[in-house]
């Protein structure tokens, strides 16, 4: 023992020492590191929970947009075929319409063309008359009276208006 | 000058009457000064996320605890501090010796007319009574833990008087028990002091560049030593706290 140098003070003082260390340790290493990690190790578990409620709340978000994209697509051409059918409706109505007042307006023509041309027909007669009774009249003036003329004059006007007729 | 190997420590002066102070135990102070500052410094500015200095602590301090939680399994929380502070303790102190200056830089003493040289610094393992000191301590903690987890039928497994067999199995196991303080203490103390005489040798040949590949290997050893003292501890109080099934 003695050549070995074991001392029994040396030996007391250094497992003294251990104790001392293991004592000093456990207060200043051992515990706060472990309460660091643990902390840290429920920060990431946290973060991790975290992220994947984000996530999960992040596809829900998507689909719902998806659906509502969806839906919104289907309005919009539904009231796109709507409104196809009802401007068709309006375009027909306006059509007709158009063509019943062209129509209308062309018969309103004709009729106006038929009187004015009855009108001119008549003051037309009324002139020729007048017209054929100065030739006449200075034709015949010496040969037939005046009333004799008029009847003759008449009854030729009568023919040549029927034969236009 | 030749090469100065003494297998013990050296006193270097005394405190009192009754504490000699060795080489050995100045060195352990030391590192025990170190140790504790490193700690203090740790500790005092622990945040979310960790410096250099921090993350090198923790991650030593979280790679024990799983080494030593796939020995121990839940266990391991309750024996932690005493394993770590093992291998903490233990891995400083062998590398220490390591250190230029460290059993170089020292004293002259003349005794009856010789000219002694005694070494300031010791690698404190490298003192028998620092490893015996150590495998003492843990023999009395593995017995205490032994016993406080299994009651008085932990003493079973040494004094079994129902059954002559039981009988010398106990005593087996009693010497092979006793045995681990001096397999302990001589395992550690040898490795550390084997390699300090090697370096010395080494370094007394050729100073240059030779002792290199061997530095780099003693720091080798110094950590192993240290993981065998912690995981063989770790072992055994896995072993003293489990119920023997016959």
């Amino acid at each position: 023992m003695e050549n070995l140098g074991i001392q029994p003070v040396q030996l007391l003082t250094q497992a003294i020492n251990f104790l001392i260390m293991l004592f000093v340790l456990q207060k200043l290493l051992y515990k706060p590191i472990m309460k660091a990690l643990e902390e840290r190790r429920k920060k990431i578990e946290e973060g991790l929970n975290y992220t994947e409620k984000v996530k999960l709340e992040l596809e829900k978000v998507e689909k719902k947009k998806g659906e509502l994209l969806d839906e919104a697509k289907k309005e919009v051409r539904s009231i796109i075929e709507e409104g196809k059918i009802s401007g068709k409706k309006v375009a027909d109505e306006i059509i007709a319409k158009a063509s019943g007042e062209a129509k209308e307006i062309v018969e309103k023509g004709k009729r106006d063309v038929e009187i004015e041309r009855k009108e001119m027909e008549t003051h037309l007669q009324k002139q020729m008359v007048e017209i054929a009774v100065e030739v006449a009249g200075r034709a015949l003036s010496d040969v037939l009276s005046s009333t004799d003329q008029k009847m003759i004059i008449d009854k030729k006007l009568k023919k040549v208006i029927h034969g236009m007729k | 000058m030749g090469i100065h190997i003494s297998l013990s420590a050296e006193t270097i002066t005394q405190i009192g009457t009754f504490l000699p102070v060795t080489n050995s135990l100045l060195t352990t102070w030391l590192v025990m000064v170190v140790l504790t500052s490193l700690a203090l410094i740790v500790r005092s500015k622990i945040i979310a996320i960790p410096g250099v200095l921090q993350s090198i602590f923790e991650i030593a301090v979280e790679g024990l605890f799983t080494l030593f939680e796939s020995v121990l399994g839940e266990k391991t929380r309750r024996f932690y501090p005493f394993l770590a502070t093992l291998f903490f303790f233990i891995i400083l102190m062998n590398w220490v010796g390591l250190l230029p200056g460290v059993g170089t830089i020292g004293l002259e003493k003349i005794t009856h007319g010789e000219v002694e040289f005694i070494p300031l610094f010791r690698a404190g393992t490298a003192d028998l009574n620092t490893t015996l000191a150590l495998a003492l301590i843990t023999f009395v903690y593995i017995e205490y833990a032994g016993i406080s987890a299994l009651g008085l039928s932990y003493l079973k497994k040494f004094f079994n008087f129902s059954n002559p067999i039981y009988f010398f199995v106990g005593i087996l196991e009693l010497i092979s028990e006793l045995s681990r303080i001096v397999s302990y203490s001589f395992r550690l103390f040898g490795n550390v002091f084997a390699g300090e005489v090697l370096l010395t040798v080494i370094a007394f040949f050729v100073p240059l560049l030779a002792p290199l590949p061997f530095l780099g290997l003693e720091l080798f050893v110094g950590f192993i030593q240290a993981m065998v003292f912690a995981m063989l501890t770790a072992v055994f109080l896995s072993l003293a706290t489990v119920k023997e099934s016959h």
